[in-house]
C-alpha cells in the first residue's frame, strides 16, 4: 500500500507542468559594472536577502562594459523566463540607446521591475580653495569663463549633466574634465590639478569628514541628510537635480505573475533594515518605485535627457 | 598611535584565529589562482566577496586582500615552469624563467621567485606602515600632464625590451595601441571600432590577449612539436635550490625590484603588469652581461618577480590612505569594505584602527605564509613537468578558456583568446616577439586618456602641457633614451674614423 502510495505520489509529482513553481532554479542578478562600484554594492546586499524567497540561490553576475549598455543588451536577449534580470542605472537604460545602436531603444523596449534607490551628485572644491560657498565659486567663474576647471567621472554621467544644467541656470562657464570614474577624478582634485569635482556623496563623505574636500552644492530636490549644511541648488534658485537612480529590470515578455514574485522579493531587500542603514551611510535614498511607475519615469527621464544631450551635441543626428 | 604601536596593535587583530584562518585561505586561494593560467584575482575576489559578509570587516579585507597578493606568488610557477604565464603580472618572467627550466634550473627559479616575492612583499608592507600618508599626498601630485608622459616615456623605453628587430616592434607597438582603443572610449561613451556590434564596446581585454599570445600559442606550439620537443630532464632535489652564485644574483634585483615595484602601484592603472616590464627592463639595462637575459638570465626571474609583489603594496596606499582605488582588484576590497558598512578613506586609521592596522599586520603574516606554503611546494610543482606534455597541453587550454571567460563573463572574451592565440602562434614561427604588442595595449589607452584629460586641463595648449616642471622632468628621460645611444655611436664612430686615420698616420 505504502508503495503504492509513493509511486502515486511520485507520477504525480513529476506530471505536474514545469512552470507551476517558479522559481525552481537560482535567480542571476546582472550587475552591469564592475565588482566593487555602486551598481555592485546595491546588487549583492539585494541578492543576500532575495535568497530567502530564491532557495536555489541568488547570484550576482558582473557584466561591465560599454556604461552598462553590454549587460543590459544581453539581459533584453535573454529567455524572459524571470531567472534573469539586471539592476541597471538609468544612464544605461535612458541614456546610451540614444548615443549608441543598441538592441534596446525606448523604455517599452525591457520590463522595469521595481526602482530601488537614488542618489545625487554634489560639486566638491578641496578645504582650502578660495571659494567658501557656490556664489562665490559661480562668480569666480563668471568673471573668468572657461578658465576654472571641474572634473566629472565621464561624459553624459549624472555628474556632468548636471554640471551642464548648473552652467545654464547660473550663466556660467566652466571646463568640464572627464575622467574615467571616481578613482581618477579624485586625485584630480586632491592634486590641485582640476578646481571642483562632481561626483556621488558616498564617495565625497570620507575626503569631506578628513577635512580634504569641502562640498558647495547639491544636485538634489531637498537637503541629503549627510550634508544637512550644503544648500542645493533649488534653494538657490538653480534648475540642476539629475540622480542617478538603479531599477532592477526584466527582459520584455517576463510572464506578469513572475514579475510580481520578483518584485515582491526585491521589495522586502531594500526594506531591510541592514540595507537601509547602509545605504543611509552612502548617502543613497531608498527609493521605492512600481514597474509601471519606473517606467514612466524613465521615459520622463528620456525625453528630459533627449533635450540635453542634443544641445552637447553628443546624439547622432 | 605611531607606526609602531599600530602595527603592535594590528597584530593583535591580525594574530586572532579567525584572522589567521582567513589569511590562510586567502593566500592559498591567491596561490592557486596565481598558478592557475587565466584564471586571475580580480576574478577570484569578486567570487569569493560574497562569502565575506557575514564575516567583521577586517577579517573579510584580510581575506580577499590575501587572494591579490597571493596570485603574484603562484603566478610565476607556470611563467617558469610550461611558458605560459599565470598572471598577466607574469608574462616577463617566463622570458628568462622558461630558459631556466630547459637548463634545469626549474627549481631555483621558483624558489628565488618565491623568496623575491616574500622580501617584495614585506618591504612594500613596511612602506605602507611607515609611509601611506605621505606617499598618498606624493601620488596624487600627479596629474593627467604628468602620467601622460610617464605612458609615453614607457612606451619608448620599454617596447624593445627583448631587444630584436626594430621593425617588428614597431609594428607589434602599432597593433597593441590599435587594439586599445577598440570599444567604449572611458571618458565620452562613444564607440570606436566596433563595427556595430554591442559585444565588442566591452573593448578588447589585456587578460585573454595575454593569455592567448602566451598560453593557447605555447599550447599549439607543444601540439605541433608533439614528442618532438626535448623533454626537460627530472630535477633532482639537491638541484632545487639555487646555487650561492644565483642568490647572489638575485639579491640586488630583488631589492631594486621591490623599489620599482612599490612606486608603480602608486600610479593609476593596470601597476602590476606595469611593473614587470618596467624591472625586466631595469635590470637589463643596470647588467653587466645583458646578452645573458632571454637565456636564462636568473636577475630577469628575480627583479618582475618582486616588483609584481611590492606593486600589489603600493596598490594598497591609495586605497588605505585615501580610499581611493586606483585599480580593479583595490577596488573590490573598497567595495566589500563599503557593503560592510565602512567608508574608508584617510579617517579609516583614526575610526577603525582595528581595520587598518588589521590588515597592515595581516599582510606581514600573510607574506609568511606564502612564503612557508611555496618553498616546499617547489619540488611538487616541477613534478608537473613530468605529466605527459599532451596532458599538460590540454589543461593549460582548458583553464585558459576558463579564466578568460570568468573575466567579464563574456564569450567575446574567448574569442579574443582565440584569436590571439592563433596569432601568437604565428608570431612564434616567424620569430617575432609578442612583448611590445602587450606593453602598446597596456600603455595605449592610458595615454590616450591623459593626453585628453591633459589638454582639456590646459584648454588645447601643448606647450602649456610639456612645460609644467614635473612633465617636462619625466619626458627628458625616454627623450634621451632615443637621442642619446645613437649621438654616443656617432660620436664613438667618428673618434674610431679618426682613430684609424691616426693610426694610418702615425706610422
Amino acid at each position: 500500500m505504502r508503495r503504492v502510495l509513493l509511486l502515486v505520489a511520485f507520477v504525480l509529482a513529476s506530471a505536474l507542468p514545469a512552470a507551476a513553481q517558479y522559481p525552481e532554479r537560482p535567480l542571476t542578478i546582472v550587475a552591469a559594472y564592475p565588482a566593487g562600484g555602486m551598481v555592485d554594492i546595491v546588487a549583492r546586499p539585494m541578492a543576500e536577502s532575495m535568497k530567502k524567497k530564491f532557495p536555489k540561490g541568488v547570484a550576482v553576475l558582473n557584466r561591465p562594459g560599454g556604461g552598462g549598455s553590454v549587460g543590459l543588451a544581453e539581459v533584453v536577449q535573454a529567455k524572459p523566463d524571470g531567472y534573469t534580470v539586471i539592476l541597471a542605472p538609468v544612464s544605461t537604460l535612458v541614456i546610451h540607446p540614444q548615443l549608441n545602436e543598441l538592441p534596446y531603444k525606448t523604455p517599452d523596449d525591457y520590463e522595469p521591475i521595481m526602482n530601488t534607490i537614488a542618489f545625487h551628485p554634489l560639486l566638491a572644491v578641496r578645504e582650502d580653495a578660495q571659494w567658501k560657498t557656490v556664489q562665490e565659486f559661480v562668480n569666480a567663474a563668471r568673471a573668468n569663463p572657461g578658465k576654472l576647471r571641474v572634473a566629472t567621472p565621464g561624459e553624459g554621467t549624472s555628474s556632468h549633466l548636471n554640471l551642464e544644467q548648473l552652467m545654464v541656470a547660473g550663466k556660467f562657464k566652466v571646463t568640464n574634465v572627464p575622467f574615467s570614474g571616481w578613482g581618477e577624478s579624485s586625485p584630480a582634485v586632491l592634486g590641485g590639478h582640476v578646481d571642483a569635482i562632481v561626483a556621488q556623496p558616498g564617495e565625497l563623505k570620507p575626503l569631506v569628514d578628513a577635512k580634504k574636500l569641502r562640498t558647495l552644492v547639491a544636485f538634489q530636490e531637498k537637503r541629503q541628510v549627510l550634508y544637512s549644511d550644503t544648500p542645493t541648488a533649488k534653494e538657490l534658485g538653480w534648475d540642476a537635480a539629475l540622480g542617478t537612480w538603479f531599477v532592477l529590470t526584466a527582459p520584455k515578455g517576463t510572464p506578469a505573475p513572475v514579475v510580481k514574485y520578483l518584485h515582491d522579493a526585491a521589495k522586502a531587500a531594500i526594506e531591510e533594515p541592514s540595507f537601509v542603514t547602509l545605504m543611509k551611510n552612502r548617502g543613497v535614498d531608498i527609493v521605492y518605485k512600481t514597474g509601471e511607475q519606473s517606467r514612466k519615469d524613465l521615459w520622463k527621464e528620456y525625453k528630459d535627457h533627449t533635450e540635453i544631450l542634443k544641445r552637447l551635441g553628443m546624439i547622432k543626428k | 598611535m605611531g607606526p609602531l604601536e599600530g602595527i603592535v596593535y594590528g597584530f593583535s587583530v591580525a594574530l586572532t584565529p579567525t584572522n589567521v584562518f582567513a589569511c590562510f585561505i586567502g593566500v592559498v586561494v591567491g596561490t592557486l589562482v596565481g598558478v592557475l593560467p587565466g584564471i586571475g584575482p580580480v576574478g577570484a575576489m569578486a567570487l569569493l566577496l560574497p562569502s565575506t559578509f557575514a564575516l567583521h570587516p577586517a577579517t573579510a579585507l584580510i581575506m580577499l586582500a590575501g587572494i591579490y597578493y597571493g596570485a603574484m606568488y603562484g603566478g610565476s610557477t607556470t611563467s617558469i615552469l610550461v611558458n605560459v604565464p599565470g598572471e598577466a603580472g607574469s608574462v616577463v618572467t617566463l622570458i628568462d624563467g622558461y630558459q631556466m627550466t630547459r637548463k634545469g634550473r626549474a627549481g631555483a627559479a621558483l624558489a628565488i621567485a618565491a623568496v623575491g616575492s616574500f622580501v617584495a612583499g614585506t618591504i612594500g608592507v613596511v612602506g605602507i606602515m611607515v609611509a601611506a600618508a605621505w606617499l598618498a599626498d606624493l601620488a596624487v601630485r600627479f596629474g593627467p600632464p604628468e602620467y601622460f608622459a610617464i605612458t609615453l616615456g614607457g612606451l619608448v623605453l620599454l617596447s624593445r625590451l627583448t631587444g630584436g628587430s626594430l621593425v617588428h616592434a614597431f609594428i607589434m607597438v602599432a597593433i597593441g595601441l590599435a587594439l586599445g582603443t577598440v570599444g567604449m572610449d572611458s571618458i565620452s561613451a562613444l564607440r570606436r571600432f566596433t563595427f556595430g556590434s554591442v559585444q565588442l564596446s566591452q573593448g578588447v581585454d589585456l587578460v585573454p590577449v595575454i593569455m592567448g599570445l602566451y598560453g593557447v600559442a605555447e599550447v599549439l606550439l607543444l601540439a605541433e612539436e608533439g614528442i618532438r620537443r626535448a623533454s626537460i630532464a627530472t630535477v633532482r632535489l639537491r638541484e632545487m635550490l639555487p646555487t650561492r652564485l644565483e642568490w647572489r644574483q638575485s639579491a640586488a634585483p630583488i631589492a631594486r625590484g621591490s623599489v620599482v615595484g612599490f612606486i608603480s602601484g602608486l600610479v593609476p592603472g593596470p601597476a602590476a603588469v606595469l611593473s614587470t616590464f618596467i624591472a625586466y627592463a631595469v635590470e637589463k639595462k643596470v647588467s653587466k652581461t645583458p646578452e645573458r637575459f632571454g637565456q636564462g638570465a636568473v636577475e630577469g626571474v628575480a627583479g618582475p618577480e618582486a616588483a609584481n609583489n611590492a606593486a600589489t603594496a603600493g596598490a594598497m596606499v591609495p586605497l588605505l590612505s585615501l580610499g581611493i582605488p586606483f585599480s580593479p582588484a583595490t577596488a573590490i576590497l573598497l567595495g566589500a569594505l563599503v557593503i560592510h558598512g565602512l567608508n574608508p578613506g584617510p579617517l579609516l586609521i583614526s575610526q577603525r584602527p582595528e581595520v587598518f592596522w588589521g590588515f597592515i599586520a595581516s599582510m606581514y603574516i600573510g607574506n609568511l605564509m606564502l612564503l612557508i606554503l611555496n618553498l616546499p611546494l617547489v619540488g611538487m610543482f616541477v613534478s608537473v613537468l613530468r605529466l605527459p606534455q599532451h596532458v599538460l597541453a590540454t589543461l593549460v587550454l582548458l583553464l585558459c578558456l576558463v579564466g578568460a571567460y570568468s573575466l567579464n563573463n563574456s564569450f567575446l572574451d574567448l574569442w579574443v583568446l582565440t584569436i590571439f592565440g592563433i596569432f601568437g602562434y604565428a608570431l612564434r614561427k616567424l620569430r617575432v616577439d609578442p612583448s611590445p604588442l602587450v606593453v602598446a595595449l597596456v600603455l595605449g589607452p592610458m595615454m590616450e586618456k591623459t593626453l585628453r584629460q591633459a589638454l582639456f586641463l590646459t584648454r588645447g595648449d601643448i606647450v602649456e602641457l610639456v612645460s609644467r616642471p614635473l612633465t617636462a622632468a619625466i619626458l627628458i628621460l625616454p627623450a634621451a633614451a632615443l637621442v642619446v645611444p645613437p649621438l654616443v655611436r656617432l660620436l664613438r664612430r667618428g673618434r674610431s674614423v679618426a682613430g684609424d686615420r691616426a693610426h694610418e698616420v702615425a706610422p
